[in-house]
């Protein structure tokens, strides 16, 4: 019977999936950082966002329009993909401005991962 | 950012339309401090309908939550537990892990304050 070495680390996804949160001003933007790092698989959807003020939300303002960006790419240059959009867009700030983050993704059709894997910076 | 990547998971709540207040509040009663709402359509097996021959595809929202690690068990748990998740029509509920993460001032300054408070009611005691 062949042992299974439990110990053994998985090498991490070559894609992953990228999204971004962000006021629907800002979401050419973020369109942008993507097409300079050539990630062209990109889709946004409309969205409604939560406040965090009881006051605004008393007043019928609680919910704000929402721009949310998905992309799928390549895990070598998700860090500094999110790094940049969150530059650019000033996430920094106070007042919420966004939030971008990556999730790991387990498989995906070859010919597609191939198609992210070739482009890209 | 690297420090925090790894303390951050993606609680995502599908239900029908018009219950996502639910999800949210009990969220936010389990500690986070927001969510986006976007909308779908059901396709699963057991929601297939028709009438009179036309397809009914019923609406729904996901509800997207980002939430510090140690929170998400109990944010799930409310929310199961308070949009009635556990019935068979009324939606699902899962997480996904966060590689990177950008924009979560809000999360770390109220993760700060919290350490900072616990840390003085340790001292004082």
């Amino acid at each position: 019977m062949k042992k299974v070495n439990k110990t053994t680390k998985k090498p991490p996804a070559p894609v992953e999936l990228l999204i971004v949160v962000v006021n629907p001003a800002k979401s050419g933007k973020v369109f942008e950082i993507l097409h300079e790092w050539e990630e062209k698989n990109s889709l946004a959807v409309m969205g409604c966002g939560t406040s965090d003020s009881n006051l605004l939300e008393l007043f019928g303002f609680g919910i704000v329009e929402r721009t949310v960006v998905m992309a799928i790419i390549n895990t070598k240059n998700g860090h500094e993909i999110v790094h940049e959009i969150a530059t650019k867009l000033q996430f920094h700030t106070p007042e919420f401005s966004g939030v971008a983050f990556t999730v790991p993704v387990n498989s995906m059709e070859k010919s597609f991962l191939k198609l992210i894997l070739e482009g890209g910076k | 950012m690297s420090k925090e990547n790894a303390k951050f998971d993606l609680v995502v709540a599908i239900i029908n339309k018009g219950f996502s207040d639910y999800v949210v509040d009990a969220a936010k009663s389990a500690g986070a401090t927001g969510a986006t709402i976007i909308s779908g359509r059901g396709m699963g097996v057991h929601e297939q309908d028709s009438f009179m021959g036309i397809a009914i595809q019923p609406e729904k929202e996901l509800v997207l939550v980002i939430t510090q690690k140690e929170n998400r068990a109990k944010i799930m748990r409310e929310i199961v537990k308070q949009a009635n998740l556990n019935t068979p029509t009324k939606g699902l509920c899962f997480s996904l892990p966060v590689n990177d993460i950008a924009g979560i001032t809000h999360l770390l300054e109220k993760d700060k304050i919290a350490r900072r408070n616990k840390k003085r009611a340790k001292d004082e005691n």
